[in-house]
């Protein structure tokens, strides 16, 4: 039996829970003054990850490190994922700016941590709220050179090898690999526990090392550039007809008979 | 009963942590779950306490598996 040394990148995004505005200038959405929290694919990863250690020994998952690429305000997400069940985390600590780096500077940064820490799996979310990207995992799966299950809806470790369920159109799709491995989770993997608050308390004794973007190989300057960003149209209230004659007559208007 | 007395303190700043993310807002959880601890600040019998801690324990559940639900159909409700 391998011992798995766990990975889990997460990242503060604006709460699920909190309508997004746009901002005057129409570059980006307003991120001042609004809540934020964990991306909730991200707590997936972490769940799962901890799940893993509980379903097998305390032996089997050597360490699981969480990492956060962000302003200096990610460091209460690490706690939270600290909080939940991670080993200790790294802070990678970015300026707090409109433009957020792109997934392919966030895989170049998890790649050097993956090789520095002697990492072996790394769980992290199939894609992030804000800017659903849906690529920093296959990116780092591409850097690293090794296998990659994305979308995850099982994980089960087998030896030396992963057993993945993936959700796919009209079915699941079940893939077996070697460690080591990328996996990105899905909606349905587990159901998260909540951080609570002796917990959170707990894991402010855990360690969490500050590092900056200068630390790593990686040029900073994002290849994309925000054009512009609009708040979707209003939606088109529906209308009303009287009888058959009028539903007939307007469904020929739009074209439809 | 001093061990008792810790148990409701630290069940009571547990829910009111909970419930600094209550949908309806913080202050008609605060009132509510006051309320509640304040009706039972009379119980003397020692099991009596720990029956209400048992059915604090049981809300605090509850509202940890409300948050989920509303968290989980948010993101099926947009990612399917």
């Amino acid at each position: 039996m391998s011992t798995l040394r766990i990975l889990v990148p997460v990242k503060r995004v604006i709460d699920y829970a909190v309508k997004p505005r746009v901002n005057k200038a129409q570059t980006a959405v307003e991120i001042a003054g609004v809540k934020h929290s964990m991306n909730p694919f991200d707590e997936l990863s972490v769940e799962e990850s901890v799940r893993l250690r509980e379903k097998h020994t305390a032996k089997t998952v050597e360490d699981i490190l969480a990492i956060s690429i962000g302003p200096p305000k990610a460091a209460d997400t690490l706690r939270t994922a600290m909080a939940m069940g991670c080993d200790r985390s790294i802070h990678v600590e970015v300026p707090e700016k409109d433009e957020m780096l792109e997934p392919l500077q966030v895989a170049k940064v998890l790649k050097e941590v993956v090789e520095k820490e002697g990492r072996n799996l790394v769980i992290l979310g199939k894609q992030s709220i804000d800017d659903d990207s849906s690529q920093t995992g296959q990116m780092l799966a591409g850097l690293l050179g090794w296998g990659q299950a994305c979308g995850a809806s099982e994980v089960v470790l087998d030896g030396e090898y992963l057993k993945v369920t993936k959700e796919v159109d009209g079915g699941t799709e079940v893939v077996k690999g070697k460690l080591p491995m990328v996996v990105t989770t899905d909606l349905r993997l587990n159901e998260p526990r909540y951080a609570s608050l002796p917990n959170i308390m707990k894991a402010k004794k855990k360690k969490l090392e500050k590092m900056k973007l200068e630390d790593f190989q990686v040029r900073a300057a994002n290849r994309l550039k925000n054009l512009k960003v609009t708040e979707p149209p209003p939606r088109q209230g529906g209308g009303k007809v009287e009888d058959v004659d009028g539903l007939i007559s307007k469904l020929k208007e739009l074209g439809a008979l | 009963m001093t061990t008792l007395r810790h148990q409701v303190l630290n069940i009571y700043k547990e829910l009111l942590y909970l419930g600094k993310t209550y949908p309806l807002g913080y202050t008609y959880f605060r009132t509510r779950c006051h309320k509640a601890f304040s009706k039972n600040a009379g119980l003397t019998e020692e099991k009596d306490v720990k029956m209400a801690i048992a059915r604090a324990e049981f809300v605090k559940k509850e509202i940890e598996a409300l948050y989920y639900l509303k968290k989980y159909r948010a993101m099926r409700e947009r990612y399917g």
